[in-house]
């Protein structure tokens, strides 16, 4: 038996979304999902520039269409991808067994959220960045390119943050482990999942109840 | 390994002090009640083991004990912390949750230093923790292994790692040797014994191993369609199943004057000879837990004429006991 003398945390980790986020973007772009998204997001992006600015060569598709375009193709695919990775936060970590261990973690169920949606939106500002080169291709020729990226980077933010809320309260509140995601947080604050917050449980009063022990058998 | 770190409340706990009390704990999901008013107590330093059969409602108690599902009905404390206080209790307890993991892509390392992180340690006493109890559940060699690599044994003793992490008042054990061939359960059962020897913290472990169950528990707690049906050491259990035990005799002298002493014992119900060539007398005793034993033993000293050889006690098994007081439910 090793003796550690530790000093006692005195309380949870604070700040701990910061923890609860460092794993979860570990878990995304460490295990190769996340890059494999983004390589399918650049295989898209690739076709849709390419098709685009055929089209818009042969004078069928006006070039600011192009853009936009483009613009709509990365919005959807970046939001879709967050809202898959949001939605797998909490019932793909239920279903691969890894949930139960951090909801019974001394954490507050805000982090977790925070934490969980952080890892979820990075999917959608790595689009982003994976798209900037293909909005440049496009947006030089109409000389569009600051408008066509600040639009991109304001609408697709916006909805991604909401969709990832929406996706992780949907998958929160499935199942078992749902209810104890959602029905302790008194310290829930999160926005979304506050309107959904249970009442605590009631409190119990105690009563002793002994009973003899015995020696242990080996 | 044991920190030497004491939370408020639980370094109140002291041996034989009750850390966790359940009163009147239900939980509905419809007819009959998952758990119908379960009321128990639990002192620091003690193993009990929450037996029952399937869907007998031995997780939902875990569950609700755990914070993880709130009790429609009824109560419980954890160090005085009532249900309401979930981020407290939540602190003062360990869990491995049935059939837990970790996740498949960080090592076993990192997911015990994740989770001493999460309960407030520093980056470097988490490193330190996280080496200590790797090296307690004897996983130091794959400790870098990504936990997709781990057997089933290693990812049970990882999961049981990280329910020792900051020295619980309260372990909470689901089936934790579920799977496991015999060298890990009785590696996971060594654990389990330390943990409420060298820390003083109360174990309760539900699992449907009876073997188990009389291994390592100091009481016992059965369960069957949501309700407590008996609550007691192994033994106090077995003298309540009104089953009967053996014992097995070797004499030598006078072989009818032993029969007819141990005949003019109440407890004897019967004595015929054991099995061929061993020389033995088998003796029928009317009680499970092997009360009679020490009168037996003294009448058969004290008779003329008969020297005791050998004694071997077969108590009632607990397998029997266990359908007994459960009336042999599934």
């Amino acid at each position: 038996m090793t003796t550690l003398e530790l000093s006692r945390p005195e309380a949870p980790a604070r700040g701990a979304w910061r923890l609860v986020a460092g794993r979860e973007l570990r878990d995304l772009w460490v295990s190769g999902r996340g890059l494999t998204l983004g390589l399918v997001a650049a295989v898209l992006f690739s076709a849709v520039t390419y098709l685009s600015a055929s089209e818009a060569s042969l004078n069928l598709l006006d070039a600011q269409e192009a853009v936009h375009l483009l613009i709509q193709v990365v919005v959807i695919i970046g939001c879709l991808l967050v809202l898959v990775s949001a939605a797998d936060a909490v019932s793909g970590e239920r279903e691969r067994r890894t949930l139960e261990p951090v909801l019974l973690a001394p954490v507050s169920r805000r982090d977790l959220a925070i934490g969980k949606l952080v890892a979820a939106i990075s999917l959608w500002m790595a689009t982003f960045l994976i798209s900037i080169p293909y909005v440049l291709v496009l947006a030089d020729g109409p000389g569009i390119v600051a408008e066509a990226l600040w639009t991109t980077a304001i609408v697709g933010t916006l909805i991604a943050v909401g969709l990832a809320g929406l996706a992780l309260l949907i998958s929160a509140s499935r199942g078992a482990t749902g209810s104890a995601w959602l029905g302790r947080s008194s310290s829930c604050s999160c926005s979304p999942l506050r309107a959904v917050c249970r009442a605590s449980p009631r409190t119990a009063s105690a009563r002793p109840c002994c009973t003899s022990t015995r020696s242990r058998r080996g | 390994m044991a920190t030497e770190i004491a939370e408020p409340a639980a370094a109140g706990a002291t041996q034989g002090q009750n850390v966790l009390e359940a009163r009147k704990l239900t939980r509905v999901y419809g007819e009959p009640l998952a758990v119908d008013s379960v009321s128990f107590g639990v002192r620091a330093g003690e193993v009990v083991g929450l037996v029952g059969p399937n869907a007998a409602g031995k997780t939902t108690i875990m569950r609700m004990l755990t914070t993880m599902l709130a009790p429609s009905a009824g109560g419980f404390r954890v160090l005085g912390y009532g249900p309401d206080q979930a981020g407290a209790i939540r602190r003062m307890i360990g869990v491995f949750p049935e059939n837990s993991t970790a996740l498949e892509s960080q090592t076993g390392r990192a997911e015990l230093q994740y989770h001493a992180r999460l309960r407030g340690y520093s980056k470097l006493d988490a490193e330190r923790l996280a080496a200590a109890l790797l090296s307690e559940v004897n996983l130091e060699v794959a400790a870098d292994r990504r936990v997709r690599g781990y057997s089933r044994g290693m990812r049970q003793r990882l999961g049981i790692a990280r329910a020792l992490i900051g020295d619980p008042a309260v372990i909470f054990l689901d089936e934790p040797t579920l799977g496991l061939d015999p060298a890990g359960r009785r590696h996971v059962l060594d654990i389990i014994l330390q943990a409420a020897a060298n820390r003083g913290s109360a174990v309760i472990v539900s699992t449907h191993l009876l073997d188990e169950v009389e291994r390592v528990c100091d009481r016992v707690l059965i369960v069957d369609r949501g309700q407590l049906v008996a609550e007691g050491t192994v033994d106090e259990l077995r003298a309540r199943s009104g089953l009967p035990s053996r014992a097995y005799v070797q004499v030598d002298g006078d072989a009818e004057q032993a029969v007819r002493t141990m005949l003019s014992l109440s407890a004897v119900t019967g004595v015929e000879p054991g099995p061929a060539g061993s020389g033995e007398l088998r003796v029928d005793l009317d009680d499970g837990s092997g009360d009679a034993v020490p009168a037996l033993v003294t009448a058969l000293i004290g008779a003329d004429g008969v020297q005791l050889r050998g004694f071997t006690f077969e108590p009632a098994g607990l397998e029997d006991v266990f359908l007994a007081l459960t009336g042999g439910a599934e």
